[in-house]
């Protein structure tokens, strides 16, 4: 019997079922990294409710296409905020940029209508409105509104500010001669100015034709004027005149000015005869005292110089001048400076722009110069009736040049311009003055004087000498005319006279001769004379 | 004794003097008139109007001297001394236009005796130039202006000049050159007076038409 043996012997090499594994793992490999790569980024949203969203299932929208999707929803941890997480799409990650925008779209009623009617039925979503800026951001504070113009819209934005509300809120349009250019963007009050502040959006290429002189009214609403022609109401389009609006514009008569920047900030005006009563920005605040009576003076009088409108009259400084009256509840507040009793205060503004100087800082600056110059050269303010027949007053300046070099003052922390008399208040003073001394003069004791006087006179006339004074008027006026009728041309006199000057004149030129001929030769009168013999003239030829 | 001498001398020698110069005898001065031709007749002034010769008025230089003045050179005048005027020359000249603008004009014109208020028109004369030139010539340059008598108002301005040549030689020659001159001043002055003449005849033939003498023709 032979033992059958088997050959056992090591097979080399891999054994084929390892390359499940192996391909497994190159599967698992490969779909992580293409899990890696095609996931997009995550990004956390901080709202102030959750309301409307559910974890997993609302979705991330731009442009209505789905580019991300909730993943989480936590309260965060200040408690007054919820944070969301959100998965996106590979595709959006480069629409994260610093000023992307993120609300949530959710059934809404405002003044421009009723939007997201839509996802009564589909359920909200939040919408991605693409920013500009840097990339990379990961962590947002969303909207809690949807925004009025987005971001990446082109235009420019500005701030308005008004110091009462109006009916202008955020949405209502910004018309351009009644075409809507823009939007009112946001409407918050600040409470460090006391100030309404109205940020509001110009589209393009509506921004370009804005100025800096342009002026932003309130034209919700209709205005009435009644007037020598009869009753005049403006009104604006019946949307705006429902929800409010702005109006932007040139006032009347002004030119446009620098083109407008973004950040621009605009005084938003209550009408349009607002703007025009106060079309420019920058202006000047002076306090001009006024010795006489305001009665008449109102708030918005012109200031005028040489009949050029130059600014208004803001307001009679009625507190400042309290402060100034003894027996104030608080004396001790008295401006430094002010005198006291020395005339009414009243501010009153000065306008460069209306002397053709910039509207700007450097306008103010030019204009604080020729106003100092001009106060040197003996320019004042004087207090003009404008309206007879209304009392109206007017702050009008000029030049004077009998008064001596001014200097511009201050009262109550704002400088102050000097002031003159003028008009019939100057009249009235120097009326014054001349009753005054008038009223100085001893008239009692020159009347009585004059009464003596007058009594001496009246016994004088009656004496004996004054009676007959008549008779012996008349001879002498007699023997007057006697003596000038013997002075008269036929007179016996004047026709001796007459020859008898003749004569005269002539004995005078002879003497004259007489006077050279010696003058000449002083021995003269003893010596006969040697005269050169006289030029003989010769015959003429015929 | 010697200051005695001296005195003594003094005292006679100074008759002497005087009486030696009382003894030479002065240059005789040979004097013109100027009248001109005499005038012969006798005539009214128009009776509806009449003329005057009111002021005559000479450039000085013709009456600081009676002299008659020759121009010696440009600009330069003598007056003679043994040549003279018999009369200063203003009344000379008064006369002698006178005579010689009535002789021109057939009217009698007053100027010295008649009252100048009774004058419808006065001609007053200023003469500028008048004198002879070593050069033969006698010349003249005069203006005379015409007014309304009662109101002095002046109507209007006339100017003649004149250079006319010396008859002869001398001083003599002078003088009837200066009487030609003057003579045919007096004649412009005439001419010039003649449409009011005229005007003041036609007046008178016809009393109804009669025109205020003030207007000028």
């Amino acid at each position: 019997m032979t033992d059958a043996h088997a050959a056992v012997s090591r097979k080399r090499g891999i054994n084929p079922i390892w390359f499940v594994p192996i391909v497994a793992l190159v599967l698992g490999i490969w779909m992580v990294i293409y899990t890696l790569q095609s996931e997009g980024p995550d990004i956390t949203i901080t709202f102030s409710t959750a309301e409307g969203i559910e974890q997993g299932k609302t979705k991330v929208k731009l442009r209505d296409v789905d580019i991300g999707l909730v993943e989480t929803v936590e309260l965060g941890e200040d408690l007054e905020s919820v944070v969301i997480t959100i998965s996106l799409e590979k595709t959006a990650e480069p629409l994260l940029r610093e000023n992307t925008q993120f609300w949530v779209v959710r059934p809404r009623i405002g003044k421009s209508g009723v939007t997201g009617l839509g996802t009564l039925l589909s359920g909200g979503y939040i919408q991605l409105a693409p920013g500009d800026g840097a990339d990379g951001k990961r962590a947002y504070v969303g909207l809690e509104e949807p925004p009025v113009t987005p971001s990446s819209t082109p235009g420019v934005r500005l701030v308005l500010t008004a110091d009462k509300a109006g009916s202008v809120s955020a949405g209502d349009p910004v018309l351009f001669k009644g075409y809507q250019v823009g939007r009112v963007e946001t409407e918050i009050f600040d409470i460090e100015r006391q100030l309404l502040t109205y940020e509001i959006f110009i589209d393009a290429p509506y921004d370009q034709k804005l100025t800096s002189r342009h002026r932003f009214w309130d034209v919700s609403g209709v205005s009435a004027r009644a007037g020598a022609d009869g009753i005049e109401i403006d009104s604006v389009a019946l949307e705006t005149l429902l929800i409010g609006g702005v109006e932007v514009g040139l006032p009347l008569g002004v030119e446009p000015g620098q083109p407008i920047e973004t950040g621009s900030e605009f005084e938003l005006y209550g009408s349009f005869a607002d703007v025009n009563k106060r079309p420019y920005r920058y202006s000047l605040e002076y306090v001009v005292r006024f010795p006489q009576s305001v009665r008449g003076l109102q708030p918005g009088a012109p200031v005028e110089f040489r009949g050029l409108r130059i600014g208004e009259v803001e307001r009679v400084m009625l507190t400042e001048l309290a402060r100034t009256i003894p027996g104030a509840s608080q004396p001790q507040s008295v401006p430094a400076g002010a005198p006291r009793g020395e005339g009414i205060p009243v501010l009153i503004r000065i306008e460069p722009a209306r002397l053709e100087r910039p509207d700007s800082e450097a306008g103010l600056e030019e204009m604080r110069k020729i106003l100092q110059f001009a106060v040197n050269n003996g320019m004042r303010a004087t207090l003009a009736t404008g309206n007879l027949l209304t009392g109206s007053l007017y702050v009008s300046m000029d030049l004077f040049s009998d008064v001596e070099p001014g200097k511009i003052g201050e009262y109550a922390g704002r400088p102050m311009l000097p002031t003159a008399a003028s008009g019939l208040d100057g009249i009235q003073q120097k009326l014054t003055v001349f009753l005054d001394k008038l009223n100085e003069l001893p008239l009692e004791g020159t009347v009585q004087e004059a009464q003596n006087t007058l009594a001496s006179l009246d016994r004088l006339v009656a004496g004996d000498g004054m009676q007959s004074l008549p008779a012996s008027l008349d001879e002498t006026l007699k023997e007057l005319q006697q003596t000038l009728s013997s002075l008269s041309a036929d007179s016996e006199l004047q026709t001796r006279l007459l020859p008898t000057i003749t004569e005269l004149e002539r004995t005078l030129t002879s003497l004259r001769l007489v006077l050279d001929t010696l003058d000449e030769q002083p021995n003269a009168l003893i010596f006969n004379r040697k005269y050169k013999d006289d030029p003989r003239p010769p015959a003429g030829s015929q | 004794m010697r200051m005695t001498t001296v005195a003594a001398s003094t005292v006679l020698l100074l008759p002497l003097l005087l009486l030696g110069g009382c003894s030479s005898t002065p240059s005789e001065p040979t004097l013109y008139l100027l009248r001109g031709q005499p005038a012969e007749g006798s005539g009214e002034v128009a009776a509806s109007l009449r003329f005057g010769l009111g002021r005559v008025i000479l450039a000085p230089y013709l009456l600081s001297s009676t002299g008659l003045v020759v121009e010696t050179a440009p600009g330069e005048v003598r007056s003679a001394r043994l040549h003279r005027w018999a009369e200063p020359l203003d009344a000379g000249m008064r006369w002698f236009v006178r005579t010689e603008i009535a002789r021109s004009l057939g009217h009698e014109v007053g100027g010295g005796l008649s009252d100048v208020m009774d004058w419808d028109y006065t001609i007053d004369l200023y003469v500028g130039r008048l004198h002879g030139s070593m050069s033969g010539d006698a010349m003249i340059e005069a203006a005379w202006v015409l007014r309304v008598a009662h109101d002095d108002t002046a109507l209007r301005e006339y100017r003649f000049g004149k250079r006319v040549p010396l008859p002869q030689a001398g001083y003599a020659g002078l003088v009837a050159a200066e009487e030609d001159l003057l003579r045919q001043l007096s004649a412009q002055i005439a001419e010039s007076l003649r449409p009011y003449a005229e005007q003041a005849m036609s007046a008178a033939e016809d009393p109804d038409g009669a025109a205020e003498p003030a207007g000028a023709p």
